[in-house]
């Protein structure tokens, strides 16, 4: 029960820290920061952007990261309601999730909707998807072997 | 039993990240670095430069000097076929305001000879230790002013 307390919280971290960089480095005019602005104070989110005014922030930092913590949060919740075990079916929805975060990134290659296609996004997109998995993987083994 | 629970569960946080994914897109069409395009036409061939003006004030119109930040530009080119895709070039620069509060930047050369041949200009000034930020963007699209004005209005922070 802990344990799962704890990959709720590591989700919603990670769903933060993701919405906290579109907050501090994105433009004000993305829907998602609009939202934020809405649900949040002004003064809120100057006090953050304040916060790292003086700090030069990586490209990849800015653009890629958010991708790869989303991609992390939805990992770990689809694991966690499959008890991270892994099936049949859990793999299938597993797939799916990835493939869902991979293809908004390659319809950009296309002009397909919008945005610009950055193999930087989709190598981050992939770690934040092989850490959980990697890490059920390594828990089903220890399983097995104990 | 548990199994269909377990993948409606599913199906809904998946449907939820898209839906999360979708708003990190922009009203004006734009994300980071580029604009959606459409109904390309071809037009007669036209050159020219472009100038980036920014104009720095607080809300009772007091020009504010020497405020530091970028500008990224963006040259979108249709590609010439019938597909209405584009090839797309960044550029970046740094900018300060004069003693009136004013930048204006050198000219970037444009080649036009489609309706969505465009430019997309983002100013981004972050917010100083008295005032908030201005971040904007403007699209220079075909047949447009050549002359892109940012208006930035700030607040000061203690009035908040």
């Amino acid at each position: 029960m802990k344990n799962r307390i704890a990959v709720v919280l590591l989700s919603i971290l990670c769903l933060l820290d993701g919405t906290l960089i579109y907050s501090i480095a994105r433009a004000p005019n993305l829907y998602l920061n609009q939202l934020v602005h809405r649900i949040f104070s002004d003064e809120l989110i100057s006090r953050l952007q304040s916060i790292f005014q003086n700090v030069h922030l990586p490209g990849w930092l800015i653009y890629s990261l958010p991708d790869a913590l989303w991609m992390l949060a939805l990992t770990l919740l689809i694991l966690l309601v499959w008890n991270f075990r892994l099936n049949r079916i859990s793999i299938l929805w597993m797939c799916i999730a990835i493939i869902s975060g991979v293809l908004i990134e390659c319809l950009q290659a296309f002009h397909l909707i919008r945005g610009t296609f950055d193999p930087v996004d989709l190598a981050f997109i992939f770690v934040g998807a092989f850490i959980p998995i990697s890490i059920s993987i390594l828990n089903v083994k220890s399983c097995k072997t104990s | 039993m548990q199994n269909i629970m377990k993948s409606i569960l599913s199906f809904v946080i998946i449907g939820l990240f898209l839906l999360a994914a979708m708003a990190s897109f922009g009203p004006d069409d734009s994300t980071n670095t580029t604009v959606a395009i459409s109904n390309c036409q071809s037009k007669p061939h036209v050159d020219g430069a472009i100038l980036v003006k920014i104009h720095y004030t607080d809300k009772m119109g007091t020009p504010i000097p020497n405020i530091t930040g970028s500008i990224f530009l963006t040259e979108q080119k249709v590609n010439p076929d019938t597909t209405c895709t584009f090839t797309s070039l960044t550029y970046s620069a740094d900018v300060a305001t004069d003693a009136f509060g004013d930048f204006i930047s050198s000219g970037y050369n444009y080649s036009f000879d489609n309706s969505e041949d465009l430019w997309r200009v983002e100013v981004n000034m972050p917010q100083t230790a008295f005032y908030t930020a201005c971040k904007e963007v403007k699209v220079f699209k075909y047949g447009g002013d050549n002359i892109i004005t940012f208006n930035c209005v700030v607040k000061r922070l203690n009035e908040l």
